[in-house]
């Protein structure tokens, strides 16, 4: 693939990143009303401006493997969270912090053994996992226990597409990146910026859809 | 070299593309068993609703059977015993006469039994229409204007649009009853001068309009509290029926049942 249609699909997904962030706008009345709401405000703007930064052309060449590990950092415990928020009030609490503590703890011990500059990688599959059970999990529980009479028109079932879509796309791409780097770093580089980039657009989409489902809370709830 | 690239980009695309084809599948799933369920709880909402139909139906039928009841009682018993009693003073006041006594007081009597026989037989067939059986909803809903017109009171006047037909008589009924609850409520509470009735048939409805002058009333809280109001909405319901209340204070009163034969 030529890097100018690398290049195009980058700046496709920093556009929808911005469309995200305009959505959340629009929806800032409702969401500063609760803060749930507000920080799933400030996910989308965190994702959307910490994705914009590692897809810019210029990361191209240098090393930003510090900036994505502070994405991993960030990405699961905000992914579990507010999907507890929208839906995991019927869950213990319990399983979430286990969650969180298994997910650090292996995130603190590749620090020690790595350092911050290098890749996390089993951090990052480790983060794939987790979140791809949490969705799954979301969307069966969302079948058997709807907040809403449409499962489609709630928030949680549009954040957990997201994040499978996402995590489909970028899964295998984080298991051979490092290999693939070593053997053609160009090719390497061209194949992480294309599908990143095509599946950062399918997440922020699937998420400014997640926020326009957002209603006011009402009083007894 | 080469041959690892390839292998790493195989375990690329094959892991991608079955992993977005398993979400894919997910979510087909999960918008197919979403529809199940919706459609199940159609199928359970409309079982309820029929339930609810056929709860309201019987309470409808009982209370019309306990009407005809009285009616029948008051038509065959009480009245037949006031004709008796009337007979009775028609024979003491032709002996007073025969004696020449005076007959004020039992003329007076007389008159007295004379309306109270008028009253029950115009009770018993308000209860029992009797011009319903017979004659049909448009001659049912006209004897109720020409009563309320001939008080001299209250001007009424029914109006039939389009071609009457035949309709099932429980049908016919509930038209007749939520008229004479719309012009009982007119006369009772809202203190009307004019009352129209209007029946308009067109080839797939049967619509009834009760449009009145009065001082009008809070339909929201007529609805939740009016015993009247509900059962015309319990009549509607049963036999499918569309039942609309307008009123504005000082405005007068419009109430609107329509039957669809689509």
């Amino acid at each position: 693939m030529e890097i100018n249609t690398t290049l195009k699909f980058v700046q496709t997904a920093i556009y929808s990143s911005l469309i995200l962030v305009l959505v959340s706008a629009i929806k800032f009345n409702i969401i500063r009303r609760d803060y749930s709401y507000f920080f799933l405000f400030v996910f989308s703007i965190l994702f959307a401006t910490l994705g914009d930064y590692i897809l810019r052309p210029k990361c191209i060449s240098i090393n930003n493997n510090t900036l994505y590990n502070v994405y991993s950092l960030v990405e699961l415990p905000f992914c579990v969270f507010i999907l507890y928020q929208f839906h995991y009030k019927k869950i213990p609490n319990i399983i979430l912090y286990a969650i969180c503590i298994i997910y650090y703890s292996v995130a603190f011990f590749e620090i020690l053994r790595l350092g911050i500059t290098t890749s996390f990688y089993i951090t990052v599959y480790l983060a794939s996992f987790f979140e791809i059970a949490v969705c799954i999990y979301t969307l069966f529980d969302l079948l058997e226990n709807p907040n809403e009479s449409l499962i489609y028109k709630s928030v949680p079932f549009w954040f957990s597409i997201g994040f499978l879509f996402y995590n489909a796309g970028t899964t295998f791409l984080f298991l051979i990146l490092d290999k693939l780097y070593r053997l053609d770093q160009s090719y390497a580089s061209v194949a992480f910026l294309t599908l990143n980039s095509i599946f950062s657009i399918l997440f922020y989409i699937f998420l400014a859809i997640s926020i326009l489902c957002l209603k006011p809370k009402t009083l007894s709830s | 070299m080469l041959e690892t690239k390839d292998s790493l980009l195989l375990i690329l695309f094959f892991g991608t593309s079955s992993l977005i084809l398993f979400f894919g599948g997910m979510l087909l799933f999960v918008f197919k068993y979403q529809r199940k369920v919706l459609l199940h709880q159609q199928e359970l909402a409309r079982k309820e609703e029929e339930k609810q139909k056929e709860l309201l139906r019987a309470v409808i039928e009982s209370q019309e059977n306990t009407q005809n009841f009285i009616a029948k009682e008051l038509h065959d018993g009480i009245l037949q015993e006031m004709a008796s009693l009337r007979f009775g003073t028609a024979h003491i006041s032709s002996q007073l006469k025969k004696h020449e006594l005076p007959l004020d007081s039992i003329e007076q009597l007389k008159s007295d039994i004379d309306n109270s026989i008028k009253n029950i037989r115009q009770l018993s067939h308000s209860i029992l229409p009797s011009k319903l059986e017979e004659e049909g909803l448009a001659a049912a809903l006209k004897s109720i204007s020409i009563k309320i017109d001939s008080s001299g009171i209250i001007q009424s006047l029914t109006t039939i649009i389009g071609t009457p037909f035949e309709q099932n008589k429980d049908i016919e009924l509930a038209f007749f009853r939520v008229a004479q609850e719309s012009v009982q409520n007119a006369i009772k509470y809202a203190e009307a001068h004019n009352i129209d009735l209007i029946l308009e048939y067109t080839e797939h409805s049967c619509k009834l309009s009760i449009n009145d002058d009065s001082k009008g009333y809070d339909v929201q809280s007529f609805a939740s509290n009016g015993i009247g109001l509900k059962n015309m909405q319990s009549r509607a319901k049963v036999i499918d029926a569309k039942i609309e209340f307008s009123s504005e204070l000082n405005k007068g009163t419009k109430v609107v049942m329509e039957k669809m034969y689509i």
